[in-house]
């Protein structure tokens, strides 16, 4: 990821940077407010993406999709966390395997959702309780709780492979 | 002693548990080093599963989408206990093979309550809504609940930092 690096220096050399390591409890508290940040993301993500795989089609269609507002407050929460992180250590996450991969799968968990968005949300609304989705949506749905199962893990394994 | 993986003080049961096979798989004596990640890799799933299912139950009590019928939840319950089991088992991996320090840990002791009220809160919240209890009550309780977990998380991620 050198192409990053140059960001990454900027980043630490920042206000941003120089709070996050002289303030101790930056780093922790930035830490907590991922893994909440995360929870608040799956949690959206479970009841949209079980409701379109028909595991829970009992779930009203246009109401699970107010999740995904609160799927996107999750995700800026990881994101602006995510940035701490980078700016408190900009060397260190670069070079990580793990990391690097945890990006790539996020960029395209992202252009998942996107698919979903412009692709099949309004059919999708139409949706009655209990009625199936189509095939394609289903795909969009798995392929969405799978991609962030193996954010979840990387981003656990990014300590173990540095 | 044979082994020295920290576990000094008390000698006798909590070392036990520590030096113990399963302690020593986790923490790598065994000379498995990929016990300890899968085992957080596993607890940081969970987790999230848990917690996700905590949140989308709650803000729906809380009034937030509101079109979703309670019972239509049952599913996403499923998934949280299977979160909740991965947890449970994770969690108890992790706790054999680091023993001596969380056991005394304050920290620790306060997740292990703040689970334990969340999870009596969940069942309470439920029941509340079953019964046709007052809203105001309900939602209060469900206030609770989510602080409870979100607290359990917050004390989980200071083990790691508060000795």
């Amino acid at each position: 990821m050198e192409f990053m690096q140059p960001t990454f220096d900027w980043l630490g050399a920042s206000w941003l940077g120089v709070m996050s390591r002289e303030l101790s409890w930056v780093f922790v508290a930035a830490e907590t407010s991922h893994f909440i940040g995360l929870s608040i993301l799956f949690g959206s993500l479970l009841v949209i993406d079980l409701r379109v795989l028909g595991f829970a089609r009992f779930i009203n269609m246009q109401a699970a999709m107010k999740f995904i507002p609160i799927a996107m407050v999750g995700f800026a929460i990881n994101l602006i966390t995510g940035i701490i992180f980078i700016a408190s250590n900009p060397v260190r996450y670069g070079p990580n395997i793990a990391f690097q991969w945890k990006m790539g799968l996020v960029i395209i968990a992202g252009l998942n959702a996107l698919w979903f968005w412009f692709g099949e949300h309004k059919e999708l609304v139409q949706l009655a309780d209990g009625e199936d989705a189509e095939f394609r949506a289903k795909v969009i749905a798995g392929l969405s709780l799978l991609i962030w199962v193996i954010v979840i893990i990387l981003g656990r394994f990014m300590p173990f492979v540095e | 002693m044979e082994f020295d993986f920290g576990c000094l003080e008390p000698v006798g049961f909590v070392c036990s548990v520590e030096l113990s096979s399963v302690g020593l798989w986790v923490t790598g004596g065994t000379g498995n080093f990929l016990a300890y990640p899968m085992a957080l890799a596993a607890h940081g799933l969970g987790m999230m599963t848990v917690m996700g299912v905590v949140i989308a139950f709650n803000l729906r009590v809380l009034g937030f989408a509101k079109t979703i019928s309670i019972s239509a939840y049952d599913r996403l319950f499923m998934i949280g206990w299977a979160g909740f089991m991965l947890n449970l088992v994770s969690g108890l991996l992790l706790l054999t093979g680091y023993f001596s320090t969380y056991i005394f840990q304050g920290s620790f002791q306060l997740k292990m309550a703040l689970i334990l009220a969340g999870g009596i809160l969940m069942k309470v919240v439920m029941n509340g809504i079953r019964n046709g209890r007052d809203e105001k009550l309900t939602k209060l309780l469900s206030a609770a609940c989510l602080a409870s977990w979100t607290g359990a998380i917050v004390t989980g991620r200071l083990m790691a930092y508060l000795q």
